[in-house]
């Protein structure tokens, strides 16, 4: 497989790691009332779509950048890759706007 | 007080050795520097920061920050690596025992600096057949069209950690963990006697 | 012709495109041989009339040679000797060279007379689903007495048993258009490209460019269609931007656009002590791909239709126009289609004996052949001649003697690659074949024969055509060609399969052995799919994949359901296309040089001083310093370990993963990545620290140290120190990344000691420079600092102690790591310094008690450790929310104790359970498990470590350790963990 790097273009996977479901960015926060059950859903429930699926993979033989890889489980086809910094980042960003 | 000073040694011993018409020879007289460039919250300090760094290390050496991908260079005397985000290795030919702390009086806060010196085993690969056999252990594509002075790569060869550069058309310089020097330079030998 | 430079060679016709003045010499079951340059070793063999070249993989059957190119079933010979020997190799691939030497295979006795041919009288009981049905039972029997008989009967060639002598390669390509295939399709294809300036790479099996236009006499802009092909093929060579791979096979269709190609090196050299690979594997990066890899002519299925001389029409062309071969004295040509017909008048042409074309179909003779006997709606029933092919007999019982009957049954195109990722080809009634369906592999096009599109005008245009459309997509050159010219020639089918009027077995499978009669008793049996029908009769299955039979057999398969070949489908093909040597994909993975091999800075150091060196990971660790006299590793570690505790003791801890970390945040950093708190680290000391995994259990543990206000050193376990980077980085990017933190692995900048036992200060004064102090009030336990040692050299210097004596850990950068090593046993020397390994690490952090890998196995907690107290409950970390988790907090969870055994002279065992004395050994009854022991030769006994159920509140109480695995059954005792200087005493001092 090649994955489309933002920064670096199409790049063997073998250079890259893979980690799993792309919620994994999103850990809860451990001062919620439920923050156990919170825990427990965030680590250990993950859907298992056959077809789009954004999930994480690390550059680690490359730019050390974690991307959220877009891939179609039934084709491997890949849609969209994005730098995981960038997403978690502009996600705060929109976390802050609700907020205030 | 014991009256002894420490000698160098290098894992590849100055190797220096000619295999058909290609070249293969270590370089061991480089200081590497990696420099981080801090970040915050507001683009606009991080912006800022950069372009402070940007200027102290173009009037100290004359080098211009890059992009991931990309080094910028003046000759053979230092280049600047852009390695990953915000993180680039400077690498000067050997002046300090103390490189980042000497790098530090240049850059002040504008970056995180770590002595990268004693990290790389470096081969020098020139000649004729240096691309051909590179081809033998090398993922990324670095036909002359597409792969030149202004790029490095970091990728893995022969399950090395290899960051690769093309100072001139007919010479790469290779970098790899210097504690799989042997099994770096037992890659790129074979390779070479391949393809000549 | 000239005998004296052929040798005998008596069916050579010609020179075709052969060199003439290179004869060739070889051997073929030890008789000696002559071909010419440019031969393949089948030529060859036909060139002297050898055509008895093997026999059938389950009946033993005489076989010949079926084809030309690397769809070959038949003639799988045995190539080399010693341990350069490799079996199944086709012979029609095989390029002749001077002194090769080839043996048939599958036969007891002489090739001639095979005792194992008995098995083709016991044909009817070695029908479709034999073995299942018949080593069935009894069941014992399977492992013992059938598979063992059946393995010595089955298979082809035989392994040398030898290593490889050879060596191989991998490698990496790229290019904007790869074309698989240099036919005429992808020769047109490759100059358009090629011209305009794409990066091209083009890649065939054969040893010659030009595929069919090689085997043809037809033109090409006006010229023979063999010379336009290696003019065309001596342009592309000229051009920089064009890499022309003769002799290697594009063998898989991978997922973006790669593709695996195995390139024959060494194989048609004479020389075999090249020190060259033989092979290279070629992983191929290709934007866009054009598939031109031809078509395979198969056959028509009628009894003893795989008789030594039938063979496909097609290749009866190859031989006499390529190969300057006449593959018989007196040719039938048997066709249902139009192509068949320009075998006859080749044959007719060569001036070869053409006894009768018999063409299935009714309708006129498509050509006109003066003088030869044309039998339209004819059929072959059957053939004689055990040996080699005497004559067939036609279905209305005429008898035509012949010693070559060439089979014209159509062309399927060759669709494998575009099947590689699930694509599945489509029937077309036009050309009785399948061809490719719609999905293709991502930026792949079929062209010419391959896409269904027979005729060399068709091909030709094909592929110019598709490669100006990737030029103009491409958007990197114009195109500057127009097409190459050529006449169409006639493809006309009419499909016809089976001749059904035939008795007796009718082959379809020539190398797995598979009749008419397999297909139909599979269907009887009720496997209706085609994905069954393959599997139990194996049809399809065995090196060639089917090339010249699948369709065949899924053509009949309908005739008996009754549906059609459209409903009925096809099976995909799997890589590889060809069989690709597992030695080649191993590449240089072989032996010593399976993996890297990482060395400390005083590697050498330690092979001079008795070193025995352990792998850890990748890392080569001295595991003790044998002296002289000693014999066993015992006394080089018990020695390592008392000395370091009595004196000083030096161990290269180089290997330890160690992770710059420096930023404003830093601190916060760490305080979310470990259990316990380091942003109350004051700068100048270290502390341990501990880290979860967001489970809650243990991932890693090491000391971290504070070299400044926003720079920390952390150091992890040898074996996790990537994963540890890996998860910070996701911390920081992903969990974090308003942080302002940076990473960056020290681990190969600094060579570090541990410099361990009573005299380590007393040694260390010697070797730090002024003005630095070491005493234990300026720099007590836990201190850390950047220093020079040994009159100038940077160094950094850590108090910490693993194995539980007044220990430093001395860190210098790596380039005088070998020099430190040797200068700190010098300067030792006073002290009575040793040297010690891993080993006595491991004896000695045993013996205080600390936890490594053992403990720390990705199923323990904080708690189960001891130290449950070191997760912060003041502050979150990874982890932390689940450490707390009920279960994982239960009274009655296991704690590390230590074990010793009651009686002094027994030896513990790691992966011993614990159960109470008297309990029954059940798992019901388990209580924890032994996890790591050591002679501790402080204690003269066997010591130990484990988890038990409530450990701690235990000390003192005896049970029972149970070994299932070595039968063992032993009294130990419950005691501390720190076996040494329980309270600290000694690294404080």
């Amino acid at each position: 497989m090649l994955i489309d790097h933002p920064l670096l273009g199409l790049r063997d996977a073998s250079e890259f790691v893979y980690l799993g479901d792309a919620s994994l960015m999103n850990r809860p926060d451990a001062t919620a009332a439920d923050a156990s059950q919170q825990f427990h859903d965030y680590l250990h429930l993950r859907d298992n779509p056959a077809g789009l699926h954004r999930e994480l993979w690390y550059h680690e033989q490359g730019d050390r950048s974690w991307l959220i890889v877009t891939r179609d489980t039934l084709t491997h086809e890949i849609s969209h890759v994005e730098l995981a910094r960038d997403v978690s980042l502009a996600h705060r960003a929109t976390d802050q706007e609700g907020g205030a | 007080m014991a009256d002894m000073t420490l000698k160098e040694s290098y894992p590849l011993d100055s190797l220096d050795t000619l295999i058909g018409d290609t070249r293969l020879s270590a370089v061991e007289n480089l200081d590497i520097v990696s420099i981080a460039l801090p970040h915050t919250l507001a683009p606009e300090k991080t912006t800022e920061t950069r372009a402070s760094l940007d200027e102290k290390l173009q009037s100290a050496f004359g080098l211009k920050l890059t992009e991931t991908g990309t080094r910028s260079s003046n000759g053979d005397k230092h280049s600047l690596l852009g390695l990953q985000p915000g993180m680039w290795f400077l690498v000067t030919s050997r002046r300090t025992r103390e490189p980042a702390r000497t790098l530090k009086t240049v850059v002040r806060d504008t970056a995180y600096l770590t002595d990268q010196s004693d990290s790389w085993a470096i081969l020098d690969i020139a000649g004729p057949h240096a691309q051909a056999a590179l081809e033998r252990i090398c993922p990324v594509d670095i036909d002359k069209s597409v792969f030149d002075d202004t790029r490095v790569v970091r990728t893995s060869m022969e399950h090395l950690s290899v960051i690769i550069e093309r100072p001139e058309p007919e010479r790469f310089r290779l970098y790899s963990p210097l504690s799989s020097a042997q099994s770096f330079l037992h890659a790129v030998r074979v390779s070479l006697q391949n393809a000549v | 012709m000239n005998t004296a430079t052929t040798g005998l060679q008596s069916a050579r016709i010609g020179t075709g495109l052969l060199d003439s003045t290179r004869p060739v010499s070889f051997q073929f079951n030890g008789r000696s041989y002559t071909g010419l340059q440019g031969d393949t070793l089948a030529s060859a063999l036909l060139a002297n009339e050898q055509r008895l070249v093997g026999r059938s993989f389950k009946y033993h059957r005489p076989r010949g040679i079926f084809s030309a190119g690397s769809e070959e079933p038949n003639a799988l010979v045995e190539l080399g000797s010693g341990a350069y020997r490799e079996p199944n190799t086709r012979a029609t691939v095989t390029e002749l060279f001077e002194g090769l030497e080839a043996r048939s295979q599958n036969h007891r006795g002489p090739l001639s007379f095979d005792v194992m041919a008995i098995n083709d009288h016991l044909s009817s009981f070695l029908s479709a689903g034999f073995y299942y049905k018949t080593f069935m039972w009894p069941k014992a029997f399977w492992e013992k007495v059938y598979e063992p008989v059946i393995r010595a009967a089955a298979g082809l060639g035989s392994l040398s048993m030898q290593e490889d002598p050879d060596t191989y390669d991998k490698g990496f390509l790229h290019a904007d258009l790869l074309i698989v295939g240099a036919g005429p399709s992808g020769l047109a294809a490759a100059l358009t490209a090629g011209r305009a300036g794409l990066r091209v790479i083009i890649a065939d099996d054969d040893f010659l460019a030009g595929g069919r236009l090689n085997a043809e006499q037809m033109e090409v802009d006006g010229m023979p269609s063999a010379q336009w092909a290696a003019r065309s093929h001596a342009e592309l060579c000229s051009m920089p931007n064009v890499r022309c791979l003769l002799r290697t096979s594009v063998y898989g269709a991978f997922d973006h656009g790669i593709y695996g190609a195995l390139q024959r090196c060494t194989d048609h050299l004479p020389d075999k002590s090249s020190e060259k690979p033989r092979q290279i594997l070629w992983r191929i990066y290709a934007r866009q791909t054009l598939l031109g890899a031809g078509a395979t002519e198969r056959s028509i299925a009628f009894a003893n239709n795989d008789r030594p001389g039938i063979m496909l029409a097609g290749a009866v062309r190859t031989y006499m126009n390529r190969f300057g071969v006449a593959p018989g004295k007196e040719v039938v040509v048997f066709t249902n289609n139009d192509d068949g017909w320009r075998t006859a008048a080749d044959l007719t042409r060569a001036g070869v004996s053409l006894a009768a074309i018999i063409d299935t179909r009714t309708t006129s003779a498509p050509m006109k052949l003066p003088g030869v006997r044309i039998v339209m709606g004819g059929q072959v029933i059957t053939t004689r001649g055990r040996l080699g092919l005497r004559s067939v007999t036609l279905h209305d019982g005429q008898t035509l003697p012949c010693d070559c009957l060439a089979v014209a049954g159509g062309w399927s195109p060759n669709v494998h690659l575009t099947c590689h990722q699930r694509g599945r080809p489509v029937w077309r009634q036009g050309i009785a074949a399948f061809v490719p369906g719609a999905e293709l592999p991502q930026g792949m096009r079929v062209i010419g024969a391959a896409n269904g599109s027979l005729g060399l005008s068709s091909a030709l245009t094909e592929g110019h055509r598709t490669a100006v459309r990737i030029i103009e997509a491409s958007g990197i050159g114009k195109n500057t060609s127009s097409s190459p010219v050529a006449e169409q020639e006639s493809t006309r089918i009419t499909a016809f399969w089976h001749v059904s009027a035939s008795r007796g077995r009718a082959w379809i499978d020539l190398q797995n052995d598979v009749t008419t009669k397999d297909i139909a008793l599979s269907f009887k049996e009720g496997f209706r799919s085609v994905e069954h029908l393959k599997r139990y009769t194996t049809l399809g299955m065995a090196t060639d994949q089917g090339k010249t039979s699948n369709v065949l057999g899924l053509a009949v398969m309908p005739q008996l359901s009754g549906k059609t070949i459209q409903d009925t489908g096809t099976t995909i093909f799997r890589p590889p296309y060809t069989p690709i040597p597992i030695a080649a994909l191993a590449g240089r993975s072989r032996g010593k040089h399976f993996r890297p091999v990482r060395h400390t800075p005083s590697h050498q150091w330690a092979q001079d001083n008795g070193g025995d060196f352990v792998e850890t990971g990748m890392w080569l660790r001295a595991q003790w310093y044998t002296r002289e006299g000693e014999t066993h590793w015992r006394q080089s570690v018990d020695r390592e370990v008392l000395q370091t505790r009595r004196a000083v003791g030096i161990c290269d801890v180089t290997t330890l993963g160690k992770i710059d970390i420096q930023g404003k945040d830093a601190a916060a950093f760490l305080d979310r990545v470990y259990a316990n708190t380091f942003s109350t680290l004051a700068v100048g000391k270290v502390r341990y620290g501990l880290m979860l995994r967001e489970d809650g259990f243990v991932m890693d543990d090491g000391t971290t140290a504070r070299l400044g206000d926003t720079h920390f050193l952390m150091t992890t376990t040898t074996a996790n120190a990537v994963s540890v980077f890996r998860h910070l980085e996701f911390c920081r990017q992903c969990l974090w990344p308003e942080m302002d933190v940076h990473l960056i692995s020290a681990t190969e900048q600094w060579a570090q000691y541990a410099i361990a036992g009573p005299q380590a200060r007393a040694l260390l004064e010697g070797v730090v420079d002024a003005p630095f102090d070491i005493s234990n009030e300026t720099f007590p336990f836990m201190a850390c600092a950047e220093l020079t040692v040994f009159n100038g050299t940077p160094a950094r210097l850590f108090r910490i102690s693993f194995s539980g004596e007044l220990a430093y850990e001395l860190a210098v950068p790596t380039r005088y790591g070998h020099s430190l090593m040797e200068a700190l046993m010098q300067h030792g020397k006073q002290f009575d310094v040793v040297a010690y390994g891993t080993e006595a690490l491991g004896v000695m952090r045993i013996e205080k008690g600390h936890a490594a890998g053992n403990e720390l196995n990705g199923q323990t907690t904080a708690a189960n450790l001891g130290l449950g107290r070191m997760v912060s409950t003041k502050k979150d970390c990874i982890g932390a929310v689940l450490s707390k988790r009920p279960a994982m907090n239960t009274e009655n969870a296991i704690q590390l104790v230590g074990f010793m055994p009651e009686d002094s002279a027994q030896s513990l065992r790691a992966g011993a359970h614990f159960l109470s004395e008297d309990a029954e050994e059940t798992t019901a009854n388990d209580q924890g498990w032994m996890t790591s022991v050591a002679w501790s030769p402080v204690l003269n006994s066997s010591i130990g470590l484990g988890f038990i159920t409530n450990g701690s509140n235990r000390q003192g109480e005896r049970i029972k350790a149970y070994d299932p695995v070595r039968g063992e059954s032993y009294p130990v005792r419950i005691v501390s963990p720190h076996f040494v200087d329980p309270d600290g005493e000694r690294l404080r001092g």
